[in-house]
């Protein structure tokens, strides 16, 4: 209710200085009571509905009656000052209606005003459109100081410029003055009336001329001027100079409005005055342009002269640039390093032809691709990359001293590469130059030397000898610095002698040889290299004999001798030249005692030297031969005897021997020599010449006894075959006719008779033995003897011979028997009578030494190469010092048994002889009292026939 | 009834008689003849069984004879015994005749070779 009542009041704008209209007010109040009545009505329907205690309700009411008090008393405050307003307001419209009256008459006289300055501003505008053309200043000023005359109406006008050097201002230009006031007026800023509107920049009227106080110019006392008026020229915020204009006429004086019409022409003026000026400059700046065009054009001429020799000169550059990049080319392409240029993309812009080569491609097929067309090493190409984008990215430079890569072709190399940026005309790096060197050689010397040196390392620490350096230090002390082991040849450890350097002479130096070590230490103090052999004791004890040889240095710089030495043992050399000295003494005694004579020839068979006993030795005396070739002193066919044994010693390289016959001094019986002759050197023969007259002379007789015994063996089996030749006939004659009586051819024989006749028998039959025996061992010894080869039964010689000396056993009561094995091979080859005739042999001497019990013949087979013989006896047995006699001629145990058991005693050595000529073997077992048995070992195949 | 003949070519009489009375004994026909040349000439009239040839002889060796025996139509059958006191000789002829006999010759061993060698008697008229 009470916002309504707000939102009405506020409706009819109560709180507007405005005096609500009487309507309003009505309304207002209608308003009001019936806001009464509805709030009665509400604030029953309120207690009703809301069941507000009256008390409150009536607080509620109290305080909207107050409320409605104080708005009635604000409502007729504002409507009395509303009727105060209403008063007022008439008396404004009866001062307006006054001062519109007065406005239509200024508007009158306005209009006159307007008019005038029409026709100044129509003067000024012709003004403005004259002046604006272009003209001198000369022309413009005069224009100028015309029309401000007449625009003011007066007879003279004057503009003064300032000029900014000396700050003062002089007449430019001027209209109806005289030519002495335009001449002679100067003005400092701030003298007389135009100075002073310089000064301050405000117009100054002046209607008292000539009394004015401040005017002050001598040359414009005669002008008769009566009134003056001066306005700045103003251009821009800078004042130029005054525009003046003057009136000789009585009545005019100069007002306001002349100045705000002179100020118009002002401001036009300086425009123009400025403009004038700027064009008197620019004609003047026109011209020295044209000057200087003029100027510019000959200085262009002179330029381009110097333009076309410059060119001339550039072309000529050009051409020594062309050569030097082709001389350059040249210099990359020859270069035997990888050269070559890449860009940001990897792209190749530069390559010699040695790196082309090494890509197995060309220069210009390689511009423009990238290592991975040609290389199928990826990792290889991405290190490329990797390396060279990294130059183009930092723009540093990358040096790889050893770089080692397998090439296109699978080969091992060794590169030194150096990657350059380079940076173009702006200093960015866009590519990257390579030079890249193949050190494989460099390399490979380098390990040749790292080798050679391991080596030298390894000689110098395995070699025996030993290797020392000792410094001498300019105060005399001794610092050892060993460099190989000491322990193989003085057996001390290394310490020893790297702590104390007396160690070596004092303890290691055998005592008698000392002062030699020291007089070598002395020349090493002296600076000089020396070698010296002495003994020293090893830590065994043994004294071996060293060479201790040292080179002296001096070091400049310190003063220091250093002595770099070899110590080597030299025991062995020392023995072997012991050994040659005793030999070589030996060698000299020995040659003293030879009797022979010794010449020294060279190649050519010149005497070089000589060696005798005896000055007589000689065909001619050694001062005639020495120096002679062999030619001038011997008879030609022995010089050239001699000279053929020197060349086929020299072909052969063994000894010659030559033995001649020569007349010596003093004799006429020719003497016998031998020669021998050696070479003994590059071009030397040693001749040693002996005398074999003696030897000669006994050789002579060997021969000839010789002779003699072998013509006595000749005639010894000469004889011994007539003997048996001869006895045969006779033995023949005694056998035939003993059996013929024996036989009865004569008649028969009584007892007594056979028995003599049978001795008769057996002793003929024996000396046919003895002569067959003889014979074979006859041919035997001359060698005749021939075996008869054939094939034949073994057995059937067992059979035979025991059949044959049956009876022979049993006159003396023995048992002969064969025992012949089974797998015997039949036949077998050989001589079947010499075998018959031993093993009658055997079985005789058998059967002959055996006085009871039995013989045994024995065939068997002791191997697959063999057979055998062999006869047992139970006889005596042959002592064993005689079982290697027996098988000699001759050679029965004793010469009793010879007597005893009669026989040549050549049976044995005859079957032993034959068995060896059939390559057999006998061999003979045998015990005393026990019996004999001897073997005879035959081959099966007796292929060979065998002299004896 | 007639003994087959034995031809004796020996020098040495002694011998001859021995050999002869050997031959006889092994009832031979006997004819002894001491010299090389005569025997030659006997060979071309008799056709002996045996001949006892001593290779020493005189004039005409014993080994010309032996060729003459060998090479003779007549002779083809006739037996030769070589007595010779050569025993390199004996070896030598040992396979050019039918026995080789060193001397000293046993009269026995004559006789008893002889008899082997004899031929059947032949019957005259």
């Amino acid at each position: 209710m009470h916002r309504r009542l707000h939102h009405q009041l506020k409706k009819i704008n109560l709180n507007q200085t405005t005096p609500p209209a009487p309507e309003e007010w009505q309304k207002l109040l209608e308003y009001i009571s019936q806001t009464y009545t509805d709030t009665d009505q509400d604030r029953d329907r309120l207690e009703r509905s809301l069941n507000i205690s009256s008390y409150e309700m009536q607080e509620l009411y109290d305080n909207l009656q107050q409320s409605s008090q104080k708005h009635i008393t604000d409502l007729t405050s504002a409507n009395e000052k509303l009727l105060q307003e209403i008063v007022e307001r008439e008396r404004v419209e009866v001062a307006l209606q006054e001062a519109r009256d007065e406005l239509e008459l200024r508007v009158e006289r306005r209009t006159a005003e307007l008019k005038t300055a029409n026709e100044q501003l129509a003067t000024l505008y012709k003004i403005g459109q004259t002046i604006t053309v272009p003209l001198s200043l000369e022309q413009v000023l005069g224009i100028l100081t015309r029309n401000a005359a007449d625009l003011l109406g007066t007879e003279t006008s004057a503009i003064l410029l300032l000029d900014e050097a000396n700050q003062t201002l002089t007449i430019k230009g001027a209209y109806g003055l005289s030519k002495k006031i335009i001449k002679h007026t100067r003005l400092q800023i701030g003298e007389s009336i135009s100075g002073r509107v310089v000064q301050h920049g405000k117009p100054i009227i002046a209607n008292d001329l000539p009394d004015n106080p401040f005017f002050y110019n001598p040359a414009a006392k005669h002008e008769g001027l009566l009134a003056f008026i001066s306005v700045p020229l103003i251009f821009g915020d800078k004042i130029i100079g005054t525009l003046d204009v003057h009136s000789k006429q009585e009545r005019q004086a100069f007002t306001q409005e002349h100045i705000e019409l002179l100020n118009l022409l002002a401001n036009q003026a300086a425009i123009a005055i400025e403009n004038a000026r700027l064009y008197n400059e620019l004609q003047t700046a026109r011209d020295e342009l044209e000057l200087r065009v003029q100027q510019r054009t000959a200085e262009i001429t002179v330029s381009n002269e110097q333009l076309v020799q410059v060119v001339a000169e550039l072309k000529q550059a050009d051409e020594a640039l062309r050569r030097q990049r082709a001389f350059l080319r040249q210099v990359i392409d020859i270069n035997p390093h990888f050269i070559f240029a890449k860009d940001r993309l990897g792209r190749f812009t530069l390559a010699n032809e040695a790196f082309a080569k090494a890509y197995r491609t060309t220069v210009e097929n390689l511009i423009g691709k990238t290592d991975a067309d040609f290389n199928p090493n990826q990792e290889m190409v991405e290190n490329y990359n990797r390396n060279d984008m990294w130059v183009i990215e930092t723009g540093q430079e990358l040096i790889i001293s050893e770089e080692k890569i397998v090439n296109v072709v699978g080969e091992e190399h060794w590169r030194y590469s150096v990657k350059r940026p380079i940076a173009d005309e702006d200093g960015i790096v866009q590519q990257v130059l390579g030079i890249v060197t193949d050190i494989t050689d460099r390399k490979r010397a380098e390990e040749a030397l790292r080798e050679s040196e391991e080596r030298f390392r390894h000689v110098v620490t395995s070699i025996s000898d030993h290797i020392y350096m000792t410094e001498i230090t300019k105060a005399g002390q001794r610092i050892n610095h060993y460099l190989s082991p000491t322990t193989p040849l003085t057996g001390y450890p290394l310490e020893i002698f790297l702590n104390d350097w007396s160690f070596w002479p004092e303890k290691v130096i055998y005592p008698d040889d000392r002062a030699t070590a020291e007089a070598q230490m002395d020349c090493f103090l002296q600076g000089e290299s020396n070698e010296t052999e002495y003994r020293m004791i090893r830590s065994d004890g043994e004294i071996i004999w060293i060479r201790d040889s040292g080179r002296v240095e001096k070091d400049p710089d310190s003063g220091s001798l250093f002595i770099y030495g070899i110590v080597s043992d030299i025991t062995a050399r020392k023995q072997a030249e012991e050994r040659l000295r005793k030999s070589e003494a030996k060698n000299r005694a020995l040659l003293d005692a030879i009797p022979d004579v010794m010449f020294q020839l060279d190649r050519e068979g010149t005497f070089l030297d000589f060696k005798s006993n005896k000055d007589n030795d000689f065909y001619v005396s050694p001062n005639e031969f020495l120096g002679k070739n062999l030619d001038e002193i011997f008879p030609p066919q022995l010089a050239q005897a001699f000279k053929t044994c020197i060349e086929q010693a020299e072909q052969s390289g063994h000894m010659q021997t030559y033995e001649y016959q020569m007349l010596v001094a003093g004799s006429n019986t020719p003497r016998n020599f031998e020669a021998r002759l050696v070479l003994s050197g590059e071009n030397e023969a040693v001749t040693i010449v002996r005398d074999i007259t003696k030897r000669k002379e006994a050789e002579q007789m060997l021969i000839e006894a010789r002779d003699q015994a072998l013509a006595a063996s000749r005639l010894k089996t000469e004889l011994l075959a007539k003997v048996s030749h001869e006895l045969r006939t006779p033995l023949g004659a005694i056998l035939g006719y003993t059996e013929m009586l024996e036989y009865g051819i004569y008649g028969p024989l009584t007892d007594e008779q056979h028995t003599p006749t049978s001795e008769i028998i057996d002793s003929t039959k024996y000396l046919t033995n003895l002569v067959n025996e003889l014979l074979d061992q006859a041919q035997l010894e001359a060698g005749k003897l021939k075996l008869n080869i054939g094939d034949f039964n073994p057995v059937k010689i067992v059979e035979t011979t025991i059949s044959t000396m049956q009876g022979l056993a049993k006159r003396k009561d023995l048992t002969l028997t064969a025992n012949i094995a089974t797998d015997i091979p039949n036949p077998i080859s050989g001589d079947s009578a010499r075998i018959q005739q031993i093993l009658t042999n055997l079985a005789g001497n058998a059967i002959k030494f055996t006085h009871q019990g039995s013989v045994q013949v024995r065939l068997y087979q002791p191997d697959t190469t063999h057979w055998a013989l062999q006869v047992c006896d139970t006889g005596p047995g042959i002592p064993s010092e005689d079982q290697a006699r027996i098988f000699e001629p001759f050679g029965q145990v004793d010469g009793s048994m010879t007597r005893q058991h009669e026989g040549t005693g050549l049976g044995l050595s005859i079957v032993t002889q034959l068995v060896r000529l059939m390559n057999g073997e006998i061999t003979l077992e045998s015990e005393l009292e026990e019996g004999s048995t001897f073997t005879v070992l035959l081959p099966l195949q007796q292929t060979q026939e065998k002299a004896a | 009834m007639t003994h087959p003949l034995a031809l004796v070519i020996e020098d040495d009489p002694k011998l001859a008689a021995i050999f002869a009375q050997a031959l006889r004994t092994a009832e031979f026909e006997t004819e002894v003849v001491s010299r090389g040349d005569a025997a030659l000439e006997r060979l071309n009239t008799v056709q002996p069984a045996v001949i006892v040839l001593d290779l020493h002889l005189p004039k005409v060796s014993g080994r010309d004879i032996l060729h003459q025996i060998c090479t003779a139509p007549h002779l083809s059958n006739t037996r030769v015994i070589i007595a010779t006191a050569d025993p390199l000789m004996a070896e030598a002829l040992d396979d050019e005749t039918d026995l080789v006999l060193i001397k000293p010759i046993s009269f026995v061993q004559l006789r008893d070779l002889a008899a082997r060698l004899r031929p059947p008697d032949t019957m005259m008229d």
